[in-house]
């Protein structure tokens, strides 16, 4: 469902019986990318609270003293972790909307290319001479060739856009992998045990959450069948 | 899109219109196009639903090159909506369109076009030869609004006053003045808010000397309709939504 409007592709795409399927390419790609950009910025929410359990775990911690030493580097990696997804969302956001609004002149250049072809045909109908239906054709090969330019740009914005997302979700899964050191960590600390789990598993919920918004942003990159 | 050219002396009108391909739901609208010498101006060029009619019309009567100037009345989308289109086409054109709507019509796209603001008392451009007039209709109904006269030609594009909603195939011209009041009485009533912009405008065209005046929608009034009209529409209520 929806295919990449690559480069490549597009070259062969515009014209003829594929102009109709070209714009709903192009509106599945828009809906894509507004889509990793709704799940960036809940993402961003979540980093933000993710934050906040970091530094109240990283209070407990101190808390609890000499028991809980071994925590306490934990606790600051969690919130160097979340201070770099807070701002790896918002860069992946930027490519995210940068996408869309590519996405957006690339239908407003197909709409053209289409509608002034559509005008060559009428002309054409109507007996218009060669010499008047060919004084179209500089602004569709302009058109064409911002079209083209248009395709190339957006291979370059999803390529970084899947390999932020890639990062983001790397650190993600060190997460995981950190909290249950925590918890372990955390049945050394006597009666500070029960509160400490109890805040390595809200990290980790937090962790999952952000996760899910990174497998869905992930997804919505296969629409474009990227390789 | 049927095309009548309605004058020939000099410097030529052109009125496009009765699209039968035009989607049935939009409403259906008149362009026009002053062609004089090497530059001709496109008046309420349209939606983009018509763009390609539109363009192809043009071209049986002028060259893309010699399509230098766009109006727009005001800023509603069957009036100039195809602006993206025509900004890609005609990227060395200008627009001329009350200085109320730059900020608006630019989201229908123009890069290239350059926007040529026309200030509230109105102004006058020069093509090859002739000078057209823009003559303030502020409020009737848009809040900065424009008619174009042309007083070597006669001609007033009215935009939407005048306007009457008929079906497809409709003769060009109001031959019967009287059966032609229903179509546009309701129209009237309701778009247009101001009695006072109204009266306002009736002073300042009655001083014009018009052989024909071209709504955006519907009919021509051509000789003795045009007063008609003009009495008509002094002698209307409007704004009939806010009593």
């Amino acid at each position: 469902m929806g295919v990449f409007m690559s480069a490549a592709a597009t070259k062969h795409r515009i014209g003829g019986q594929e102009d109709h399927s070209a714009s709903s390419q192009i509106a599945l790609q828009t809906a894509a990318a507004a889509t990793i950009s709704g799940h960036l910025f809940r993402a961003s929410i979540t980093a933000r609270q993710m934050a906040l359990a970091a530094k109240n775990s990283r209070a407990m911690v101190l808390r609890a003293g000499s028991k809980a030493a071994g925590l306490k580097v934990i606790s600051d990696y969690f919130d160097d972790l979340a201070d770099k997804t807070i701002s790896l969302s918002s860069t992946i956001n930027q490519y995210a909307v940068a996408i869309s609004q590519n996405s957006v002149r690339q239908w407003r250049t197909i709409t053209f290319i289409n509608r002034v072809r559509k005008g060559q045909d009428y002309l054409k109908k109507g007996q218009a001479t060669e010499a008047v239906i060919a004084q179209l054709d500089p602004s569709v090969e302009t058109a064409s060739a911002h079209h083209q330019e248009l395709a190339n740009r957006l291979d370059s914005q999803l390529k970084n856009l899947k390999d932020q997302l890639e990062n983001i979700h790397h650190y993600m899964q060190s997460s995981n992998v950190v909290a249950v050191t925590f918890r372990l960590e955390a049945t050394q600390t006597g009666e500070f045990q029960p509160l400490l789990e109890h805040m390595a598993a809200t990290i980790d919920g937090l962790t999952n959450d952000i996760k899910g918004h990174i497998n869905t942003s992930q997804n919505q990159l296969n629409v474009f069948n990227i390789n | 899109m049927d095309a009548l050219k309605l004058y020939d002396e000099g410097h030529k009108w052109f009125v496009f219109g009765r699209d039968p391909e035009k989607p049935e739901k939009i409403i259906d609208t008149n362009q026009v196009m002053i062609v004089d010498g090497k530059r001709s101006i496109l008046l309420d060029p349209g939606g983009i639903e018509v763009f390609s009619a539109m363009l192809a019309s043009i071209l049986k009567y002028v060259e893309i090159d010699h399509v230098t100037d766009l109006f727009a009345s005001h800023q509603d989308p069957d009036i100039i909506s195809s602006l993206g289109m025509w900004d890609q086409v005609l990227p060395n054109a200008r627009l001329h369109c009350s200085w109320l709507w730059e900020g608006f019509v630019r989201h229908f796209g123009m890069n290239n076009i350059q926007f040529e603001p026309i200030p509230d008392e109105g102004s006058r451009i020069r093509l090859e030869n002739i000078e057209l007039e823009f003559i303030p209709a502020h409020y009737l109904h848009s809040s900065g609004n424009f008619h174009v006269y042309d007083p070597k030609a006669k001609m007033l594009f009215s935009g939407d006053i005048g306007a009457a909603l008929e079906p497809p195939g409709a003769p060009m011209f109001v031959d019967n003045f009287d059966a032609h009041v229903d179509k546009m009485r309701y129209f009237h009533e309701r778009w247009m808010p101001s009695d006072k912009a109204k009266q306002q405008w009736i002073q300042r065209v009655r001083k014009l000397d018009i052989d024909v005046m071209i709504p955006q929608h519907g009919r021509l009034f051509k000789g003795d309709d045009v007063q008609r009209f003009i009495s008509w529409f002094e002698a209307l209520p409007v704004g009939i939504a806010s009593n």
